[in-house]
């Protein structure tokens, strides 16, 4: 009975990600065909051109065609891998992009672990000090950096850090793993603190709760040790709303980790985004955009599949996540 | 008696502390044509980053201009264009909400799909793509940030009118022969505000941050005019020279967001001490 229920809810789930990129796709090729900046215009970046260039080039970049067919070329391109020819530099737009999420990635990865390692600990202790100083300090802490956006807390740790090690270097190429490691680390502390401080914060709503429940009153009258009563039956249930909540930060950084970025000048995905807005490069923009939302619904869909398979309630009639 | 009695549970130390913080910032955006020393706007190449002294409360910046001054006008347009974006996202959310929650059927459906698609966008992102289609500036980022707002605003209030519905009086005056507008609006709207404005606070403390963003990045506001966003992008060449100075648009974002945060959970904490609160990212895919 349960895995049937389950495997048509991961079935609902699956066709529901399928159906909203596809929806996703339409939205972003029908918005970009509605500004009046005119492609061409682009393509040529100022230059006068005759009018057999014109032509020329608007069968070369398929904008003469009409505009279902401009569609289904794109859509199908993007199926295939290929993501197109952008208009400024008339590159396929995969070179432009591979680059940046060289930076972008190790980024968002270190960023996830070290949000990882440090949200979970302090959550528990919050909720097991709950009223403690402790408690306080830390639940003040996290009130404050879930408040300050991540650029301003980039800003602090630069004046911070520039007085007090000269020695890190905040601007600059690197390579190589260690060179990475050196340049990003700080960067990714900057944007994981805004996350540490949402996934404490749920945790430790969540712990509050649940060590208040029968089920916990149950497991420690019937003399199962406190550690194993927190960490092994506790915190399993905190971790689900754990689990959807950072699936939806961490999905969001592909593009949102731009303005950290920028204030450590990093030359990542967002960055080029901005550039392509900013220079009307659609083939960029979209094949971006496109990206981003792939990566931020294959990250939440698969979190809501893992939690399906091994929660028993979901998929169930009346059963739901809080 | 009894009202005052709530009253005085409602205004906790840190919920007083942040009603007085919200007010002065208001009072502030307000008035800042009357309290700013300078013309926010008024370059003087004599006295370019001149350091904090009486006259200059925080300095000049490269072009001589007040940042006390720029901070207060700065403050006007932060906070406006939050209101703007909230009560955007309002406009729309909350009729399409309670019209999806009270018919259901398809008009429920195409509500629940629409808002699939747009809350499958990272927040910033949508807004990003928005602007690059109606062009850069304070106004279209605004409308930007609001439409995105618009699926959780519009999905919060389906589920308070999803409970509302079913409830005695909407039945009573539906067999009265009630015009539905009215009982939307004026029945079953009234009893969903307690719950929708803990929210729609919450949200006008992540429309600054999400407005500062696109400032920040330089597709909000555009020069000469400023808020704490673009403010912070100018100032970040003075980082290292006058970090006070530069870091003070932050630190008014951070305090007038945790005042924010403070009053929110205090309104969650007053209307029903048993609910616990909605997290927004939870809500976007709720």
């Amino acid at each position: 009975m349960k895995r049937k229920g389950t495997a048509a809810y991961i079935a609902k789930k699956l066709f529901g990600f399928v159906l909203t990129l596809f929806l996703v796709s339409l939205l972003i090729f029908w918005l970009e065909h509605l500004s009046n900046v005119d492609p061409v215009a682009v393509i040529l970046g100022g230059k006068r051109a005759s009018a057999e260039t014109v032509a020329a080039l608007r069968e070369k970049f398929g904008i003469d065609r009409p505009l279902w067919q401009q569609y289904a070329d794109w859509i199908l391109g993007m199926l295939r891998g290929d993501l197109g020819i952008d208009f400024r530099y008339q590159q396929p737009v995969w070179t432009l992009i591979a680059p940046r999420l060289g930076v972008t990635l190790p980024l968002i990865a270190m960023a996830s672990l070290i949000t990882l390692a440090v949200s979970i600990p302090v959550g528990v202790l919050c909720a097991l000090k709950q009223g403690s100083a402790a408690d306080t300090g830390l639940s003040a802490f996290c009130l404050a950096a879930v408040s300050c956006p991540g650029f301003f807390v980039s800003m602090i740790a630069i004046a911070v850090l520039s007085k007090t090690a000269p020695s890190i270097r905040f601007t600059g190429s690197f390579s190589g793993i260690s060179g990475a490691f050196e340049r990003l680390f700080i960067p990714a502390v900057c944007i994981a603190l805004g996350m540490i401080a949402l996934g404490a914060r749920v945790i430790r709503s969540k712990m509050i709760t649940e060590l208040d429940s029968d089920y916990v009153l149950f497991a420690r009258a019937g003399g199962i040790p406190e550690r194993k009563v927190v960490f092994g039956k506790a915190l399993k249930s905190c971790i689900i709303p754990y689990a959807s909540v950072m699936s939806i930060q961490i999905g969001s950084l592909l593009v949102g980790a731009v303005t950290v970025e920028e204030v450590f000048s990093l030359q990542g995905v967002g960055s080029l985004l901005i550039s392509s807005i900013q220079g009307s490069n659609y083939p960029v923009t979209q094949a971006i955009t496109m990206l981003t939302v792939f990566f931020f619904l294959l990250l939440t869909t698969a979190v809501d599949i893992v939690i399906a398979a091994v929660d028993p309630r979901v998929g169930k009639e009346g059963g739901s996540l809080d | 008696m009894t009202d005052r009695k709530k009253l005085s549970g409602f205004f906790t130390p840190a919920v007083t502390v942040s009603c007085v913080i919200l007010l002065i910032v208001a009072l502030t955006a307000v008035f800042a044509p009357l309290i700013a020393p300078y013309d926010p706007l008024e370059t003087d190449l004599g006295s370019t980053l001149l350091p904090p002294s009486p006259s200059h409360l925080l300095g000049t910046d490269q072009n001589g201009r007040d940042i006390f001054s720029r901070m207060l006008f700065g403050g006007r347009t932060t906070i406006l264009g939050a209101f703007g974006i909230v009560l955007f996202s309002m406009a729309v959310g909350i009729p399409s909400g309670l019209i999806a929650g009270y018919f259901g059927g398809i008009a429920d459906r195409i509500l629940m799909r629409v808002t699939d698609v747009i809350v499958s966008f990272p927040t910033l992102l949508l807004a990003f793509v928005f602007v690059g289609v109606l062009g850069r500036g304070l106004r279209n980022s605004v409308l930007a940030i609001g439409i995105v707002y618009i699926p959780m605003t519009a999905r919060l209030t389906r589920s308070l009118c999803l409970g509302e519905k079913n409830r005695g009086y909407v039945e009573a005056l539906r067999s009265q022969g009630c015009p539905v507008p009215r009982i939307l609006f004026l029945q079953i709207l009234p009893n969903c505000i307690p719950t929708l404005s803990s929210q729609l606070t919450l949200d006008i403390g992540y429309a600054i941050i999400d407005l500062a963003s696109m400032s920040f990045i330089g597709l909000g506001v555009q020069l000469p005019d400023c808020d704490w966003g673009a403010m912070l992008e100018e100032s970040r060449s003075l980082i290292f020279t006058r970090p006070v100075s530069a870091l003070a648009p932050g630190f008014a974002i951070a305090i007038t967001v945790i005042a924010i945060n403070i009053l929110s959970d205090g309104v969650q904490r007053y209307l029903d001490p048993t609910r616990r609160k909605l997290k927004r990212s939870v809500l976007r895919h709720g």
